[in-house]
């Protein structure tokens, strides 16, 4: 060590190696002096690279970019630091942390907590590097963001009670329904509360004479300026026009021309002339119902034309259930224009069966409105359904608000497992268990009402949905 | 969920260095800063950028709004936009779900190309790629009188134009495509329709010229 010392020495000091200082070397290997000189010369040496390595790694993690990830409001937080790169880094304190409500343990190196508030800032990360003495104290600026949590983004303002065809901003209804029972309710959608927009859906139920009842849902169109009062005159109007003695005379009686042709083709071979009976039957049926919607569509212009507003200004989609219950079971008369669906959940057997065709927008080059002069063309037939069904558990009706986050694609509502899923949801099974009691019938419409208020990221549509059950 | 997929193509040639790459630096910033602030934005919007200069790189992936954090851009080299139009291609093909039976799909992606100078490769190859792909709005954007709008406007219909590329037409620039993005998300969630034209996007500032 010495001998090294030494002549790293001489080389320093340009002395040339020679037989005088080999000699001169050799001695003072042994002097006292010499070697408690190399010693703490080497000492120093060593406390000086030591003094810079604390510095290179202090600087070389000021310079690390540390991305935290970005927290959201009053969602738990936990960050750990990875500082195996960094064994002499100590992080003491970190301030501003507690401006969003988290903590840091320094032992731990960890970040955790629930934020309290959203806000952008600059973390200031006190750290130290080394020991004693010889211990630097730094800080290093991490920036960190707090996300608002998005259900807090979402203002509620009132939509505004003076203007034209204002409507109230959610509704409901419960009550019997045949020898079973109805809910309804309705709710404006986020989207719509943020602005302080209209509710645009609408429903509307009647009982009827000759104990007919109807259910009409209607879903106005996004893009309508006064689409809440074409789907509240959709539904007001089209229940309205079949609470008429005459007309519904004549619809049970050719209804119970049907079931009695129709019944006693049931599974047997039938023959052709059979068949056109049955065929000739429905189309008096569904001539009486198709009047009631092309009046309906009649009216809406007219009223357009009076309010100096275009007809288009009202569009709105429209699906009905006509029901009635015969000797033979509960008829079904509906009718659908637009994507809203008509679902009926068996069982015995043990089936779902939708009973309209739905307009979808990506594959059918648009939906369809009820203010529409092109659906009354030759299809307009397919509009319409009669189904018998000895019983049935539910009778459901809903606007997109609820399908697209419940059943996310259309072909999911003839899928028992989703409408199973959908009935659990109903039943409790959600994040907010939010339940609506079919068994006890306390507030029933309230219940409703309030699981309407569900949380979909994406979906905040308005909502309408009638049960009957 | 169906998101809105948007892409940013932003030019970092060596031409945007200095005041224009802080510019857009920023400007990409303050535009996170405000769609957070939207309901509709934050849940819909997911962001990607391209840059492109000597090469084209997706600097970064298209990413939800919550958890974005902007990177850092340099602007040195040449105009690769040909290769940025690839990408985009490539990533339009891998990172946009499109829609099944079984499933919604994205909706479709807006795209804003922003580039102070003209195309140093074959943009056509990267374009002709583009075009069987993309199915949404792409929006161009010439910054500065050195932009070469040809190009962009061969690529869209719907090209924009800036006077200069200075900090404040680029920070105008990209309050418009806040703007832009935050109409587009409420309209998707409102309506389910995606816009199709400029004529659709909130009108731009006066900064910003219409050219196509």
């Amino acid at each position: 060590m010495v001998e090294l010392f030494l002549k790293q020495l001489l080389t320093e000091f340009n002395i040339a190696p020679g037989k005088a200082s080999d000699n001169t070397v050799a001695r003072l290997l042994h002097n006292a002096k010499i070697n408690e000189l190399t010693k703490s010369i080497i000492a120093a040496k060593k406390q000086a690279i030591n003094i810079f390595y604390m510095y290179n790694e202090t600087e070389a993690f000021k310079d690390t970019k540390i991305l935290l990830p970005n927290a959201v409001s009053r969602k738990p937080y936990e960050y750990q630091f990875d500082l195996s790169c960094f064994p002499h880094i100590y992080i003491k304190e970190i301030r501003n942390l507690d401006k969003v409500g988290l903590s840091f343990d320094p032992a731990s190196a960890k970040i955790s907590g629930i934020p309290t508030s959203a806000l952008s800032l600059d973390l200031q990360l006190f750290f130290t590097c080394g020991q004693e003495e010889e211990q630097l104290e730094e800080i290093k600026i991490i920036p960190f963001i707090v996300n608002a949590d998005p259900k807090d983004l979402w203002l509620n303002k009132p939509s505004n009670k003076n203007d034209l065809f204002a409507k109230a901003d959610s509704d409901k209804y419960a009550g019997t329904f045949l020898d079973k029972h109805i809910v309804v309710a309705s709710q404006r959608g986020r989207s719509h509360a943020h602005e302080g927009l209209f509710r645009d859906d609408h429903f509307c139920t009647r009982k009827l004479p000759l104990d007919w009842e109807i259910i009409a849902l209607a879903d106005g169109a996004g893009s309508a300026k006064f689409s809440r009062q074409g789907s509240m005159m959709a539904t007001t109007l089209i229940a309205e026009s079949f609470h008429d003695e005459v007309l519904l005379t004549e619809l049970s009686d050719r209804c119970i021309d049907y079931l009695t042709t129709a019944g006693t083709t049931t599974g047997q071979e039938t023959s052709s002339a059979e068949e056109g009976q049955v065929l000739k039957h429905k189309s008096s049926i569904i001539n009486i119902l198709y009047k009631s919607v092309r009046s309906l569509h009649t009216t809406l212009g007219d009223f357009a034309r009076q309010e100096g507003i275009q007809l288009k200004d009202l569009n709105t989609t429209l699906i009905f259930a006509l029901v009635r219950k015969f000797d033979n079971g509960y008829l079904m008369l509906t009718f659908g224009v637009g994507d809203c669906p008509v679902s009926v959940i068996t069982s015995d057997p043990d089936e779902v069966k939708l009973l309209n065709q739905l307009d979808i927008g990506e594959f059918g080059g648009g939906t369809r409105f009820v203010t529409m002069p092109e659906i009354f063309t030759n299809d307009m037939a397919s509009r319409f359904a009669i189904n018998r069904f000895d019983n049935f558990s539910r009778l459901v009706l809903m606007t997109d608000g609820i399908y697209d986050p419940k059943f996310v694609t259309e072909n999911k509502l003839e899928n028992k497992a989703a409408w199973d899923t959908f009935f659990a949801d109903l039943d409790g099974q959600n994040e907010d268990n939010a339940r609506v009691d079919f068994l006890r019938d306390e507030r029933i419409e309230d219940q409703l009402l309030s699981w309407l208020n569900f949380w979909s990221k994406g979906n905040h549509d308005d909502r309408t949905l009638a049960i009957i059950y | 969920m169906r998101r809105l997929p948007v892409y940013l193509l932003l030019d970092t040639s060596g031409s945007m260095s200095g005041e224009p790459i802080e510019a857009v630096k920023n400007g990409v910033q303050m535009m996170i800063h405000s769609l957070r602030q939207n309901p509709q934005a934050i849940e819909t919007a997911f962001v990607s950028i391209i840059t492109f200069d000597t090469t084209a790189i997706q600097v970064i992936p298209l990413t939800d709004l919550a958890s974005f954090q902007m990177v850092d851009l340099k602007a040195r080299g040449v105009t690769a936009m040909g290769a940025a139009l690839h990408l985009l291609a490539d990533k339009l093909q891998n990172e946009v779900a499109s829609t099944t039976p079984e499933q919604k799909g994205d909706w479709k992606p807006l795209v804003f190309i922003m580039t102070d100078g003209g195309p140093t490769d074959d943009w056509q190859r990267g374009h002709n790629k583009l075009k069987a792909v993309n199915k949404g709005l792409i929006v161009g954007c010439a910054a500065g009188h050195g932009a070469d709008d040809t190009v962009l406007k061969q690529i869209t219909n719907s090209v924009v134009r800036l006077d200069n590329a200075d900090s404040e037409s680029i920070s105008k620039f990209f309050q418009w495509v806040t703007a832009s993005i935050s109409t587009t998300s409420t309209k998707v969630e409102e309506s389910g329709k995606e816009v199709t034209g400029l004529e659709q996007l909130p009108p731009p500032p006066s900064k910003l010229v219409i050219i196509a």
